[in-house]
């Protein structure tokens, strides 16, 4: 016997529509262990909703407001914790947008691009409309209702970007919906293959987020450079890329 | 209430580093995330340790909570979260082989004067309920959460929800045997099960694995 039992909860709450109530009823009529059900369910709603409620004991949050506190009096403690976020905020904190490309962009070549970034290509340039080769980390892709066509936005992303990288109780509980990462492979292969060869393997992957750019659907791969053959010391890397792959934007800082 | 500031300019203006928006948030979601977090733990130091935890991590993430979801379902889901990580790390002998008719156990909350004797039954008993049904029975039939905003703060679709808490609650009286207090005489608003429902025989009490039984 199939047992309707996404409607016995609702049965016993009084949620049920009256069609659903009709099916329901007509079920217990034959089903001896769905009516004992109910009545069990029946007894335990009406216990579970007498629970008291607990007070919270005095100083429940105090390690919270206490880390309040301290990040409130310095602010930029908290980013040392991670070697790599203490760089990226560094970088944020005195970033220079370099370049903020429009979308005809597109169409140069990709060294060119770089140079105007500040960015040191290395040379090898691999043209088409293939990602180059390059070793990236996948990471989720955060869909955001953002347009970073605005500067100060872009900056505000660099520090978000230094928070995504602490202790994410979040994503150690259980996944995180909000980020498509089924898409997540097909837009950092966008942004690869808009950033073109401005892209190494020494350069890593931080973050992927979804937004937009001066009104248009856009994607944002956030990358740190790390030192390697003929390259500066570590910077961070901003690419912004349209659907259609076509870069955008970009932003970058020697750190 | 003119002073109730909605959340979601708390989180703004938080995010923007003002102490005292953050502050209000704690204060206005301490209760409640410490009580969800009571009710799943059962212990008022995991409950404690949850709270924090999840408050940290909002602080944390403030700024990531722009234009996305309600900072109340994040904050319930982080709790949820952070219960599931210490039930977990802390897998306690005591929560698994306790059955409810057994030999008296300390009680689960540490203030025990202001719980009666059947909300410490009620507890133990939950202890005894898988994780997932726990929770669905917190949210909902603790704290009067709708079956919706349920299926957002643990992520499942909401017949999910619906099916977790039916059968939740049949674990949940099967643990509770003999202490479950039978119906009350006034049917309240509920429609009734059936016309041929009278007082019934209580069941067999049965193994806290029987939560799990398939249907």
């Amino acid at each position: 016997m199939t047992h309707p039992e996404e409607l016995l909860a609702g049965y016993v709450d009084g949620t049920l529509i009256e069609s659903e109530r009709a099916v329901v009823n007509t079920h217990l009529e034959t089903c001896e262990a769905c009516r004992e059900e109910v009545e069990l369910s029946t007894r335990v709603v009406t216990v579970l909703a007498e629970l008291p409620d607990e007070p919270v004991r005095l100083g429940l949050t105090s390690p919270v407001i206490a880390e309040l506190d301290r990040r409130t009096a310095h602010p930029a403690w908290w980013r040392s914790k991670l070697q790599w976020a203490a760089g990226l905020a560094a970088a944020a904190a005195a970033i220079a947008l370099l370049a903020v490309g429009l979308p005809h962009l597109g169409g140069e070549p990709a060294a060119e691009r770089a140079s105007k970034g500040g960015l040191t290509a290395t040379g090898s340039t691999v043209p088409g409309p293939t990602a180059p080769e390059v070793s990236l980390a996948l990471v989720p892709l955060e869909v955001q209702h953002v347009d970073y066509g605005d500067v100060s936005k872009l900056q505000a992303l660099a520090d978000q970007s230094a928070d995504r990288e602490m202790n994410d109780l979040e994503a150690a509980g259980s996944p995180t919906p909000s980020y498509k990462t089924a898409t997540a492979e097909a837009a950092m292969s966008c942004v690869a293959k808009a950033a073109g060869d401005g892209l190494t393997s020494n350069d890593t992957l931080v973050r992927l987020i979804q937004a937009k750019f001066q009104g248009k659907p856009a994607y944002l791969g956030i990358y740190l450079e790390r030192p390697g053959p003929n390259r500066q010391p570590n910077q961070v890397v901003i690419w912004v890329a349209s659907k259609a792959c076509q870069l955008l934007s970009f932003a970058s800082k020697v750190i | 209430m003119s002073h109730e500031e909605r959340d979601e300019d708390l989180v703004r203006r938080s995010a923007g580093g003002d102490r005292s928006a953050f502050g209000i948030l704690v204060e206005r979601h301490e209760r409640r995330v410490f009580n969800l977090a009571l009710r799943m733990t059962g212990r008022e130091e995991d409950a404690r340790d949850a709270t924090q935890e999840a408050f940290l991590a909002a602080l944390r993430k403030l700024s990531s909570f722009r234009g996305e979801a309600a900072f109340t379902t994040w904050l319930h889901r982080v709790t949820v979260n952070a219960c599931y990580d210490l039930l977990r790390k802390r897998q306690r002998a005591p929560l698994l082989d306790r059955l409810p008719d057994h030999e008296p156990e300390p009680p689960p909350s540490p203030d025990p004067a202001d719980l009666t004797a059947l909300s410490i039954d009620v507890q133990r008993a939950l202890l005894h309920v898988s994780d997932d049904y726990r929770a669905v029975m917190i949210l909902h039939d603790v704290q009067d959460q709708p079956y919706e905003e349920v299926a957002r703060i643990l992520r499942v679709p909401v017949g999910t929800v619906k099916s977790r808490l039916h059968r939740g609650r049949v674990a949940l009286a099967r643990a509770l045997g003999e202490t479950l207090p039978a119906r009350s005489a006034e049917p309240s608003a509920r429609p009734e099960p059936s016309e041929s429902q009278g007082p019934r025989e209580r069941p067999e009490p049965s193994a806290p694995s029987d939560e799990a039984k398939s249907r």
